[in-house]
């Protein structure tokens, strides 16, 4: 798949290059208004492209400039929506069977695929149970079912695990990993999710405001975030600091790690240790909450900083809302690495 | 603190209570002055069954057009990119508005035998409108048609259009899909719709007289042979009357689901 995808709808525009291999996982994330849904719906045919050009498996479907469009129902490609979408008036089966009557498949045999599709998400047992008789869970593996079963050579997900509740998620997750490892075509995946997309997806590509501002795949993305979404996303803090040879400057602090130009310093928050007179830099407490099993503390600059620390720890130090303390970071907790484009800076800890 | 009902404010409750009076009490009287002991004999009358024939099949037949012809309108109006949409459906509702009488004088000034299509239609096939059951029938279809139309369009805007885009990524052409998924999707819409098409088109009066005028066994419906029995024979008016109030009962329950269900 070659997607250059141009859209201009209202104030917002899209303008993104994505790219796939057959039997790759590309997944979209970012924000909410950054553009993934956009993006999945001009793959999917249901919004036409402005401008660019969208080609799968060597069939253009969307060329503006060359006055070709391929409306939906002409195309390859499997919708997984969010929500599922199951057509409320037809059972399950019926629904899996939809795409193959509407090829024009007669009905005995659309009606034997679409069981053998729902044999493979091993729900056979529920092919006659309406949408609403269905767990989210089960709705959800008939929607992949009801996509993959007309063989389409682009699969596009939207959220698929976002309507889930906690449990059902990490099954559904598990299996739908197996399902695309086994799907021979390209799938797009749209999530907010930093573990779906991790856990799912072989490349990552990051949009914010309509454009990509980072690809690679899920390892390098986690490791080097060019983003505060991705990068708290992945549980990092993001700062722009300049490097300065043998050190980094972080606003006026310090960091004994060598660089030079421009960089972008990734924190864990658990790598920030807090004191009240011991080494480091000078923070204000901005607030105190609970954070899993530790406490996050979010400390106003500069460098503004989140830090996780043990709950004893807080009682300890006696943390509150206004409190001067002395923040410090080991070198060797942090990456320092280069900016990949200058980008407006926006508020790191919210 | 004890919950106290509170009494609503008597400038609100005596015009409440004396508009609700004026709906039922006509409905009372209609019943306290029925012939009950006479009506057996009354309905068996030929006439009787003759216009209620003739009213049950127009009506059914003008909400059977009005289904066909006000889907299509309908979808148009919700889901097609039709210019001056405002326009055509301002031009919908007119019926809504306009008094039956001119309705049936427009359709008469339209298809009569002087009219503008009714004189070709009559010079090339021979074939006159006017006075017949099929002008009773288009009457009834002028004026229950924007029912109709209102209805479904407004159950088209409420359905959920993800369905449709989900049925079209599969496959499914606009057509297919508007018959496998959309119009499921909008049945409620389109049966309550066909109902009070129905029960407007039981009622027709002031078009139907004009338009079709009132031959019995042709085009005298009930609303027609009540008024004029009335002046020959009140028994009969009563009675009539009474069948037509039972008919709009049954509409009103066929109705109360979507109606009178409290949100």
């Amino acid at each position: 798949m070659r997607a250059e995808l141009g859209v201009d709808r209202d104030a917002f525009s899209l303008d993104v290059v994505l790219d796939a291999e057959p039997g790759e996982v590309l997944a979209l994330v970012g924000p909410n208004g950054a553009g993934k849904t956009t993006a999945l719906r001009a793959l999917a045919g249901l919004l036409p492209l402005t401008r660019g050009r969208l080609a799968v498996g060597g069939q253009v479907l969307d060329d503006p400039a060359a006055g070709v469009f391929v409306p939906p129902e002409l195309r390859r490609v499997g919708l997984v929506p969010q929500d599922h979408l199951l057509l409320p008036h037809l059972s399950a089966v019926q629904n899996v069977a939809y795409g193959l009557r509407a090829r024009g498949l007669r009905k005995p045999e659309a009606l034997a695929r679409a069981l053998a599709g729902l044999d493979g998400v091993g729900l056979a047992d529920r092919a006659d149970a309406r949408p609403r008789e269905l767990s989210g869970g089960q709705a959800q593996r008939v929607a992949l079912a009801r996509a993959l079963v007309t063989e389409p050579a682009l699969l596009v997900l939207d959220e698929p695990l976002a309507a889930l509740d906690a449990v059902t998620r990490l099954d559904v997750r598990t299996d739908l990993r197996a399902h695309l490892e086994d799907f021979a075509g390209v799938t797009v995946l749209v999530t907010h999710d930093a573990v779906d997309a991790l856990v799912l997806a072989d490349r990552l590509a990051v949009l914010d405001a309509g454009r990509v501002v980072q690809e690679g795949c899920p390892a390098e993305v986690a490791a080097s975030p060019q983003d505060d979404y991705v990068a708290e996303l992945v549980g990092l803090v993001l700062l722009r600091g300049i490097g300065r040879g043998p050190c980094t400057d972080l606003h006026g602090v310090e960091l004994a790690v060598p660089a030079t130009g421009e960089v972008l310093v990734a924190v864990a928050p658990s790598a920030v240790g807090l004191s009240l007179d011991g080494p480091g830099f000078a923070v204000t407490v901005r607030g105190v909450e609970q954070h899993g099993s530790s406490v996050r503390v979010r400390l106003d600059g500069p460098p503004d900083l989140v830090a996780d620390v043990p709950a004893a720890r807080v009682a300890e130090l006696g943390l509150h809302r206004g409190q001067r303390v002395r923040a410090s970071v080991a070198p060797q907790d942090v990456a320092v690495y280069a900016a990949s484009t200058p980008r407006s800076r926006r508020s790191l800890a919210r | 603190m004890r919950r106290t009902r509170r009494r609503p404010p008597a400038v609100l409750l005596a015009p409440g209570v004396l508009a609700l009076a004026l709906l039922v009490l006509p409905l009372l009287a209609l019943l306290l002055r029925a012939p009950w002991s006479a009506l057996p004999r009354l309905l068996r009358e030929p006439a009787v069954g003759e216009a209620l024939r003739l009213s049950l099949g127009t009506a059914a037949v003008a909400t059977g057009l009005c289904v066909l012809l006000g889907v299509p309108l309908a979808w148009l109006l919700a889901r097609a990119d039709l210019p001056g949409r405002a326009v055509v459906r301002a031009l919908v509702t007119v019926p809504l508005v306009l008094p039956p009488v001119v309705g049936g004088v427009a359709l008469l000034l339209l298809l009569g035998r002087r009219g503008v299509v009714g004189r070709p239609l009559e010079a090339l096939t021979g074939l006159t409108l006017p006075f017949t059951p099929a002008a009773v029938v288009l009457a009834e279809t002028f004026v229950a048609l924007p029912f109709l139309v209102l209805a479904v369009e407004g159950a088209l805007r409420g359905a959920d259009r993800r369905y449709e885009e989900v049925a079209a990524t599969l496959g499914g052409t606009r057509w297919h899909v508007f018959r496998t998924v959309t119009l499921p999707l909008v049945a409620p819409g389109v049966a309550a719709g066909a109902v009070l098409s129905f029960a407007r088109a039981l009622g027709e009066f002031g078009a139907t007289i004009t338009f079709a005028g009132s031959f019995p066994g042709r085009t005298q419906t009930m609303p027609l042979a009540i008024y004029l029995a009335l002046e020959t024979d009140p028994e009969a008016a009563i009675a009539l009357s009474l069948v037509l109030l039972l008919v709009s009962v049954a509409v009103l329950a066929g109705l109360r689901e979507r109606w009178t269900a409290v949100r």
